[in-house]
């Protein structure tokens, strides 16, 4: 059986703020739709803040605090809930941390055919230029499009979900797979499935002449 | 009543083994303390407490972004955006989910992201939890949470060095494994299972022990 859930040094990673974005945000989306993980993950982020009230102290400038006292009247409370411009339906679907790649609803964002039942939609990310990110909507019993790449492959499972050989994965679920992984995995027969995936792809890989280059690769 | 006439020590204090204590300050800053401060400054908009929480604070806000790899200059300007954040958000400090430096850590780090990386961090938001209904174990880590004053930091200081060193290396120098793994001289197999070693010791019980 695979895992379908994050593993503790990912975690860590992410408490810490040292994933890059792409990887991030689908630790965050992850978290946001997996009670289990969403509760262990407090526990880690304790650890940063435990870590902090041990560590040393440099002093600041004479006039730190004085400068910042002095930008506290122009700072009004900041209210906590933000509106969202989704469409209630995208709401529903997609949790908090990604809804912000999401623009104005999913039926906007530009899908594309990927082979058989198969949709794929980019979501643009400033900065991650050797990752792709994407929303992929597979249709029920259709096979989920294979990744040739070299990095590391993230999946998370928004509505749906699929079988990867004796293991199920379902809303919430979070799946790494390497290069050398040869699955095949299946969208539910009933439902279909709608995911999130993150591609680590190296740099030798793309480029300018990116498809030019690798005209194997099926992305 | 002011919040200093209502402070009092508690028997479990955090004591931590800060080398440079103010002289200036007077009572040790318990979790309590914190908490008091926090409470007067979304409520009341207390400069007074504001002001001692940044000496509190700041320091060693200023040293987290340095060893994140940040110059002085820059540090202190993360440390001072990071305490107005604090004054902005205060309202939003929860007690019941996490201590006062966890949730600053957390400022602190989105500022680091933000002022270092450039980039933004895709964070999780209360907002998505309320409708949920907590199950037992999380509220038996939300009490660790609160409770983080002498009972995490015993088990930090108590983990075998190699652990408490890819640990904290990991928190404070926005470094991939792979880059640990390559300034210790180790596989990167190691500081992963270095990594996962620690945490299985930090983590209070859970339901899903593995």
């Amino acid at each position: 059986m695979m895992e379908t859930r994050i593993d503790d040094a990912l975690m860590l990673d992410y408490a810490a703020g040292s994933l890059a974005e792409p990887v991030a945000l689908a630790v965050a989306t992850h978290l946001s739709l997996h009670d289990e993980a969403r509760a262990a993950y407090g526990a880690v982020e304790a650890i940063g803040g435990a870590i902090l009230s041990d560590l040393e102290e440099v002093s600041l400038s004479n006039g730190a605090l004085g400068a910042v006292l002095d930008r506290l009247d122009g700072e009004a409370g900041e209210p906590s809930l933000r509106r969202c411009e989704l469409d209630s339906a995208t709401r529903s679907i997609i949790p908090a941390p990604l809804q912000a790649y999401i623009g104005k609803s999913l039926d906007s964002l530009e899908w594309k055919r990927r082979g058989a039942g198969v949709e794929e939609a980019r979501l643009a990310m400033s900065g991650a230029d050797s990752y792709k990110v994407a929303l992929l909507r597979i249709e029920p019993g259709r096979a989920m499009p294979q990744h040739s790449h070299c990095g590391a492959e993230y999946t998370v499972v928004l509505q749906g979900a699929y079988r990867d050989g004796d293991t199920e994965v379902k809303s919430g679920d979070f799946c790494v797979a390497d290069a050398d992984d040869t699955h095949q995995p299946v969208a539910d027969p009933k439902e279909g499935c709608l995911c999130l995936i993150v591609l680590d792809e190296p740099v030798r890989l793309t480029g300018a002449w990116g498809w030019v280059i690798n005209p194997f690769l099926k992305h | 009543m002011t919040i200093l006439e209502t402070t009092r020590i508690r028997p479990r204090s955090v004591t931590g083994t800060m080398p440079q204590q103010s002289a200036q300050r007077q009572l040790s800053a318990t979790e309590t303390d914190l908490r008091q401060l926090m409470s007067a400054i979304a409520i009341d908009r207390d400069k007074q407490a504001f002001a001692r929480l940044f000496s509190h604070f700041a320091p060693k806000l200023k040293a987290y972004g340095m060893r994140a790899g940040a110059d002085p200059q820059t540090a202190e300007e993360i440390a001072q955006e990071a305490m107005v954040a604090v004054w902005r958000k205060a309202a939003s400090f929860n007690p019941e989910k996490a201590s006062v430096s966890t949730w600053l850590f957390t400022i602190v780090r989105n500022k680091r992201i933000d002022m270092l990386r450039r980039e933004s961090r895709p964070d999780l938001k209360e907002e998505d939890f309320l409708h949920l209904d907590q199950p037992a174990e999380t509220q038996d880590e939300t009490y660790e949470a609160r409770e983080t004053g002498s009972v995490l930091h015993s088990k930090i200081a108590a983990l075998p060095p190699d652990q408490a060193e890819v640990v904290r290396k990991a928190f404070y120098e926005d470094k991939s494994h792979r880059a640990i793994a390559e300034e210790l001289g180790l596989p990167l197999g190691t500081v992963k299972s270095r990594i996962r070693l620690a945490l299985s010791r930090l983590k209070t019980h859970l339901a899903d022990d593995e």
